[in-house]
């Protein structure tokens, strides 16, 4: 845990040298375009607050991002950062875990780009487990585009698109990630950034796929979901008595809950889950990053550079 | 002049029923940067009703709550789009203000409070305010 000064601790006890990191590792000199008042930016505070805990460095992390206001994330940290196209972070996520298995991965987007344009993303990389942590920023809206009703917004929100309100119901995230075989499903609200860092650092502690669905208002396309409305709903599952998270059954009622209360915090989590890179016979060989470039045929890679010229 | 007709008349424009939900939003937002004992020695200096929109259930402050979320149930309150201008490529006019705007009606609602408290008082609550809201307390 980072000191008074905001430093940690990690030094003293040998493991490797944090003298100095702090949440201004990863402060860059860019200025966040978000409206005012967004809860993106109590994510931004709890993703630099959890690596600090965690001790990780700049260069021992990669952020990546798809299309939308929360994927914007990626231009205000100091950090290894990839905006992709629209719904494919974690397809790109996974590429880079691959060819870099230190590296600690963290997919951070928005609900229209992890659970409607990158679903079909989302259901396989849960089943897939791959040590990637997925931070959605569910604000129930497409904001960038200026609002226009997403895969989570409850049936009968209006929007400039659905101005009869929305027909469908809701995409129930929790319940998908954990149908699809998720190891770690947890819940937080970005009006609370210092459970959220709690969330984010334990879904990057774990070993496997883990999904952080962000409750993070809107403020200015989102008259519905606010800050006050979560406010009144929201509890933590912790707090409640014999609540255990390696209970699947238990996560599987939990994470149906929605509308008066709403719970938050470690949903399910399963422990001990070989994560995807372990069955992948190329990396047996270890990292791809690690392995000698003269291996790769001359010919091969000739007819590979032309693919690009 | 009670309270709320303070907060209205120096926000201006505000009706009663949305002063009052400004002041909520405000409370709200100052439950969560205080500690239990500073939020229970604030409500005691506070009319009642006023007192009563500060929240109890949060027994430390959240050290990582910054301006931003500080301003975001204010945010989430006002009117925030509207006036989409052609002429600007679309802009909307009305948006581009909410930071100001924001700002505005926080200090209306720190103004009121200021005169609930004595010197001492305020200076605590100052110590408190992340950021960029505690230099608009101390404008206000």
């Amino acid at each position: 845990m980072p000191g008074a000064d905001g430093t940690t601790s990690a030094s003293r006890n040998g493991r490797k040298d944090t003298q100095g990191l702090t949440v201004r590792s990863f402060a860059n000199h860019v200025k966040p375009t978000w409206c005012p008042g967004c809860g993106d930016f109590g994510v931004l505070t709890a993703l630099k607050q959890a690596l600090v805990q965690l001790e990780i460095w700049p260069h021992e992390a990669a952020v990546i991002s798809g299309i939308g206001c929360g994927s914007k994330i990626v231009d205000y940290m100091r950090i290894n950062g990839f905006m992709t196209l629209h719904g494919r972070p974690l397809a790109v996520a996974t590429g880079v875990k691959l060819a870099n298995p230190s590296l600690h991965v963290i997919v951070v987007n928005g609900d229209g780009d992890g659970y409607g344009i990158g679903g079909n993303h989302f259901m396989h990389t849960a089943r897939r487990n791959p040590d990637i942590t997925h931070i959605v920023e569910n604000n129930q809206i497409y904001a960038l585009t200026k609002g226009q009703y997403s895969p989570t917004s409850d049936r009968g929100f209006k929007t400039s698109t659905s101005p009869d309100g929305a027909a469908e119901l809701p995409v129930n995230p929790l319940l998908l990630a954990l149908a699809c075989g998720a190891t770690f499903v947890a819940r937080g609200f970005a009006g609370e950034p210092k459970h959220l860092a709690s969330l984010i650092a334990a879904g990057i502690r774990h070993k496997g796929y883990a999904l952080i669905d962000v409750l993070q208002p809107c403020v200015t396309f989102n008259k519905v979901n606010t800050y006050e409305w979560y406010a009144e709903r929201i509890y933590r599952v912790d707090e409640e008595t014999g609540y255990d998270p390696a209970d699947f059954d238990a996560a599987w009622r939990m994470a149906q809950q929605w509308g008066d209360r709403i719970p938050v915090g470690i949903i399910y989590q399963r422990e001990g889950i070989p994560s995807y890179e372990e069955f992948v016979p190329a990396l047996k060989e270890g990292p791809v990053v690690h392995q000698p470039f003269a291996k790769v045929d001359e010919a091969v890679f000739e007819r590979l550079k032309l693919e690009y010229t | 002049m009670n309270f709320i007709q303070r907060v209205q008349e120096r926000a201006t424009a505000l009706s009663e029923e949305e002063a009052e939900a400004l002041v909520r939003h405000v409370m709200y937002s100052l439950s969560q940067v205080m500690d239990q004992k500073d939020r229970e020695r604030l409500a005691k200096k506070l009319p009642k009703p006023i007192a009563a929109f500060l929240r109890s259930d949060v027994e430390f402050a959240d050290p990582f709550i910054d301006e931003q979320v500080f301003v975001g149930p204010l945010v989430n309150g006002l009117a925030t789009e509207g006036l989409y201008d052609q002429t600007l490529g679309g802009l909307d006019v009305l948006s581009v203000h909410t930071g100001d705007e924001a700002t505005r009606r926080l200090q209306a609602v720190f103004a009121a409070l200021k005169e609930c408290l004595d010197e001492t008082e305020r200076r605590r609550l100052q110590d408190v305010l992340p950021g960029d809201v505690s230099q608009w307390y101390q404008d206000a």
